[in-house]
């Protein structure tokens, strides 16, 4: 044994080292250490728990988040197209009054023109017969000479009726 | 003053019955000349109701041609100024 080197007194001295370390160790340390490590593990696993679950609501606040921004998103989209629906029916009632009113415009100002132009008319007309009128008139005066005007009262007469009363 | 309906009538009547007796024995002829004694007789042959009738013959030369008779409240209108007035009332309707 010892030309192999190995010296059996300190052998022996390990060994009972050894056993007396086993001994206090499982006496003194072992249940409170293997209680530590126990309660490190359980420690472990509900932290895992409670990632797992913080996990979970982080995704179902997310997914949350997504369906709420996918509705916010299409509501806003909504939104827009009937709003521009509106701005476009608006834009299309106000250039249809526009145009009624610029088409009212016209025709009052085509119907004042035109009653200007028939007043107007009327007054040119009357005063072209009564020049003429007054022209015939006139022209009758200086042309009957007393002979004329006997044979035109011969021949009113003659057209007149008889009066009998 | 309210005068009765029946009051008003009659003088009415007896109004228009003395005017017209007053004009039934007169007339006046209106002509743009003077008329002479044939033409008078013409008229009197033409109008009955001028031969018992004072016939006054007034010249208005606005007549142009033709003649006014008026007897009593009656007027005869043939002269050539109300024909061609017509005309004119015609065309400016």
């Amino acid at each position: 044994m010892e030309a192999l080197g190995i010296d059996i007194k300190l052998l022996i001295a390990q060994i009972v080292n050894f056993t007396l370390f086993f001994f206090l160790f499982k006496r003194f340390m072992a249940k409170p250490f293997f209680s530590y490590l126990d309660k490190l593990q359980k420690n472990n696993q509900e932290k895992e728990k409670i990632l797992g679950d913080v996990k979970k609501i982080e995704e179902q606040a997310k997914k949350n988040k997504s369906d709420s921004l996918k509705l916010a998103r299409e509501e806003a989209n909504k939104i827009v197209s009937e709003a521009k629906k509106n701005a476009i029916y608006q834009h299309e009632e106000i250039i249809k009054k526009a145009h009624q009113e610029a088409e009212d415009i016209r025709l009052k100002a085509s119907k004042q023109l035109n009653d200007e132009k028939n007043i107007l008319y009327s007054e040119v007309k009357e005063k072209l017969i009564d020049t003429s009128t007054l022209i015939v008139k006139q022209a009758l005066r200086g042309y009957l000479d007393e002979s004329q005007q006997k044979e035109l009262m011969a021949k009113i007469l003659e057209s007149d009726k008889v009066y009998e009363n | 003053m309210k005068i009765n309906q029946n009051l008003r009538n009659q003088l009415k009547i007896l109004i228009v019955k003395r005017i017209k007796a007053e004009g039934e024995n007169s007339a006046v002829i209106e002509t743009p000349y003077l008329l002479s004694q044939d033409e008078l007789s013409l008229f009197t042959s033409k109008f009955h109701f001028l031969k018992n009738c004072q016939i006054e013959n007034i010249v208005n030369d606005k007549l142009i041609g033709g003649y006014i008779i008026k007897h009593g409240s009656e007027i005869i209108d043939g002269s050539l100024a109300t024909r061609i007035n017509n005309i004119i009332v015609s065309l400016k309707i």
